[in-house]
């Protein structure tokens, strides 16, 4: 069983998604909420797609978009981490990815698919790591992080995203 | 989708692309997820951690590190499309075979994580523009464009199906 990271694993400011996970089996809660994520998206009206509840706010496409673009940045470093690479990784502008990108002109279904299978490749890598790759830490955007603690803030954040669609998108 | 001019890649990987002979690159790899499960299918079970020589990686590893290479070529393939014009960094592949325990997993286990890392990439690919698909940026030192990426995906793949082929499952 993976042990949840220590705060000394991760910068604070991630300490609100680490948090958002529960459980300790860090590989089940990441293979439910492929799950979880979908049955969300199955209850979104169809006008409420595009829709943005401030001026200046994501569409729930791009939530999803960024979901994935941020699954694929830290998975990417989870990776070369566990491969015990030194190599400072750099940063990304999340908002300039999500601008920079077509979510809306993709159907919400198609990013609902590449979420899940996104998560799958990356849970093909995860659960054959052991004590020592999970154990590893690497520097990105110039801060020290563990892999064990990379993955938790991959589930939190998609939960804390989750959370924010069904407040104050769904109303619920 | 064009085929990448050689001025979009490095020198060094005009042997990867000159072996992709698909006109649709989404199409090329799709089909080698098949062409990839198909090859594994024929590795007896006494040649799947058989190196061919001393010091060369066993067919899992060698399946393992086309998978590395797919992860770290569709990275940059990804932060390039969206105009990120971040000076990427290589990978020692070396060093990621043997931090890696790829002869410990089975070898049906590996076919199926390259095929969920390829989807996971067509997902991407498949999405983007013709702008994206002629954005440059800079990865290991070197110019490169996501169009080159895409063909060197592929062609890499056929590199080391190739050598399987010829090296291991010879006789």
């Amino acid at each position: 069983m993976i042990k949840r990271p220590a705060p000394s694993e991760y910068p604070s400011f991630y300490k609100g998604y680490v948090d958002n996970v529960k459980t300790d089996n860090i590989i089940k809660e990441l293979r439910d909420q492929v799950l979880d994520i979908q049955a969300i998206i199955s209850t979104i009206p169809e006008d409420k797609e595009e829709y943005v509840y401030a001026p200046g706010k994501w569409t729930i496409k791009e939530i999803i978009g960024h979901i994935i673009d941020t699954e694929r940045v830290l998975g990417y470093r989870a990776m070369r981490f566990a491969r015990k690479d030194k190599t400072h990784l750099p940063g990304y502008d999340e908002n300039e990815y999500v601008a920079k990108a077509n979510f809306n002109k993709q159907t919400l279904y198609g990013l609902s698919h590449e979420f899940a299978i996104v998560r799958e490749a990356n849970l093909a890598l995860f659960k054959v790591w052991d004590e020592e790759a999970l154990s590893q830490v690497g520097v990105a955007n110039n801060l020290d992080v563990s892999v064990r603690a990379l993955l938790f803030m991959i589930a939190g954040h998609a939960t804390h995203h989750m959370k924010v669609i069904k407040t104050k998108y769904l109303n619920e | 989708m064009k085929r990448p001019q050689s001025s979009e890649y490095a020198a060094f990987y005009e042997g990867y692309i000159s072996l992709v002979k698909n006109e649709n690159i989404i199409k090329g790899m799709q089909d080698q997820i098949l062409d990839l499960q198909s090859l594994i299918s024929n590795v007896p079970n006494d040649k799947e951690d058989h190196a061919y020589a001393a010091g060369k990686w066993t067919i899992k590893e060698v399946i393992g590190h086309i998978i590395d290479t797919e992860r770290i070529m569709a990275y940059r393939a990804f932060r390039m499309s969206r105009k990120d014009k971040t000076q990427l960094s290589g990978f020692d592949e070396n060093a990621f075979i043997s931090n890696s325990n790829f002869n410990d997993r089975t070898l049906y286990d590996l076919a199926h994580e390259f095929a969920l890392v390829r989807e996971s990439n067509i997902a991407l690919f498949k999405s983007f523009t013709e702008e994206m698909i002629n954005e440059i940026g800079n990865a290991n030192g070197k110019e490169i464009s996501v169009r080159a990426l895409l063909y060197i995906i592929v062609g890499h793949t056929i590199h080391h199906m190739n050598v399987v082929r010829e090296k291991y499952l010879c006789d």
